[in-house]
């Protein structure tokens, strides 16, 4: 092992993934949100091709766990491919990160269910 | 000389006689008089949804409700005998609330002077009680108001005396949505949003497939319209005393690609079904079982929504604070997933729902503005909008009756 190699943080096989976890690893619906909007369609884009291609794998690989006891390491994957289904509007339908025209996100509260 | 009339064919509206076709006055959206009215005459004599069961899902659970419209804030809480009750938050020594937010509780204790109410709303402990004069606690207990739960549904009405009990309200939905597995889902997202809006503007915005095609046009650009049906034409309407209902098209042809094709491998969306077995739905969830259905929506007068699909429902609740503001909340209900894919799945529905929720609230500030300059005097309404019409009628048939008496 190098030095330079970032501590693992997702299950074995998804490295490819491992530099999403700090930025794009979120667990919860407004944090999500607020990170599809606060980032460039470059961004975007980049992690929107990158996850769909593993979303296949992810699913295969999650359903192994109960999904009410998922190691950490699957939760953060788990939190990818949500983070994966935030911002595919933003690159499937919309292609800007916001939705056109819409009522103004800073007035529309997302609330803890 | 007489214009030849021009009628849409086979027209709804024309099988609900009273509720005429002609233009519909925006009066009741701008006028401060008549919100007045709607006040004392809709609101504080109707059932109103406040939450649902699993909000107070065991005795000593409680949350609070704030209602503008009712000028007033309230405590629904589970007592210790399983019943579901509802209070003025307010305390009967000087009216200082008793509770805030949710949780659990034993009893309620006023802030102010120490005052405690158990959770069946019985006054238990004053402190001092001996400096006050002929004091008998019995005659202080927290003011309850009529608290009744259908399907799940926690109402609540402020009138002393309801006229109609909330299951002769909920009316026709009591038997024909009875079973639909409202108890089998969970609350998987909640938004709120204060539109300067009048909440009828709010309301009709929510019951008719016409605007589809357009405010709908990015993010759900072919799911429920098609070349079958471009306008999203509803079907199977049914307009009762107060109540509405009507069904949303889906389009057969729709083609799931992306996320939503990940997300129906793994279960239901809210573009697309999955299960192909209606027979396990209530006769009054896609009434006509047909296969190009997309979601109902069911209108229980005057200011609550639910929209039952396959494998969802979302309901929203239009709350007026003025003539020409509300608040808006919608809740989506799913259920419980069992695995982590069909978490990820539900993931597609929550989002798009939202991304099409702040579309559909987009319009409603520019009308409202336009209603109160008065450069709009009236609608004028085509026959899909027959659920906007009626609205409009029963708001003035409630509030005239109201004033007769």
């Amino acid at each position: 092992m190098t030095q330079t190699k970032m501590a693992q943080t997702l299950p074995a096989g998804f490295d490819d993934l491992e530099r999403y976890v700090a930025g794009w690893s979120l667990d919860s619906e407004l944090l999500r949100n607020r990170k599809r909007i606060s980032s460039t369609m470059e961004e975007i884009t980049e992690f929107y091709k990158t996850l769909i291609a593993r979303m296949k794998a992810i699913t295969t690989h999650l359903d192994q766990h109960p999904i009410d006891n998922l190691p950490p390491a699957e939760t953060r994957l788990l939190n990818l491919a949500l983070m994966f289904m935030e911002v595919s509007p933003a690159v499937e339908l919309f292609h800007q990160p916001t939705v056109p025209d819409a009522f103004p996100m800073e007035r529309f509260e997302i609330l803890q269910p | 000389m007489n214009m030849p009339e021009r009628f849409p064919p086979n027209a709804i509206t024309l099988r609900y006689p009273e509720l005429g076709v002609g233009p519909v006055s925006t009066e009741p959206c701008r006028s401060p008089a008549y919100f007045e009215l709607e006040r004392e005459h809709i609101f504080k004599q109707s059932w109103l949804n406040v939450g649902r069961d699993e909000d107070a899902a065991k005795p000593g659970d409680y949350f609070v409700i704030d209602i503008d419209v009712l000028q007033s804030s309230f405590i629904i809480v589970r007592g210790q005998d399983g019943k579901m009750r509802a209070f003025h938050n307010a305390c009967c020594h000087r009216g200082n609330k008793v509770a805030a937010g949710k949780g659990h509780a034993t009893d309620f204790v006023c802030g102010f002077h120490g005052w405690a109410y158990g959770t069946e709303g019985q006054l238990n402990h004053v402190p001092d009680e001996d400096q006050f004069f002929n004091f008998d606690k019995a005659d202080y207990a927290l003011r309850e108001v009529n608290c009744d739960v259908w399907e799940g549904f926690i109402f609540i009405n402020v009138a002393p005396q309801p006229k109609e009990t909330l299951a002769e309200w909920v009316g026709e939905f009591k038997d024909t949505l009875a079973g639909y597995p409202f108890q089998d889902m969970y609350r998987v997202a909640l938004y709120r949003a204060k539109v300067k809006a009048n909440w009828k503007i709010i309301v009709d915005a929510f019951q008719e497939g016409y605007h589809v095609a357009f405010v709908h046009g990015r993010s759900i650009p072919n799911a429920f319209t098609g070349k079958q049906n471009p306008f999203c034409h509803i079907s199977a309407v049914d307009l009762y005393k107060r109540n509405r209902r009507g069904s949303i098209y889906a389009n057969p042809n729709h083609k799931a690609a992306g996320a939503e094709a990940v997300a129906m491998s793994c279960g239901s969306t809210l573009t697309q079904g999955t299960s192909a077995d209606m027979s396990s739905l209530p006769i009054g969830v896609n009434p006509e079982r047909k296969l190009e259905w997309g979601f109902d929506f069911n209108v229980i007068f005057p200011s609550f929504r639910f929209d039952p699909g396959q494998g969802w429902y979302f309901a929203d609740n239009f709350w007026p604070v003025s003539v020409d503001e509300s608040i808006y909340e919608i809740a989506l209900y799913m259920p419980k997933p069992r695995t982590a894919s069909e978490r990820i799945s539900q993931e597609y529905t929550r989002v798009l729902l939202r991304d099409a929720v702040s579309e559909d609230l987009s319009t409603l500030e520019s009308c409202q503005r336009a209603i109160m300059s008065g450069a709009m005097p009236n609608f004028v309404l085509s026959d899909m909008e027959v659920a906007v019409r009626h609205q409009y009628h029963v708001v003035d048939k409630m509030v005239r009756e109201g004033m007769a008496k």
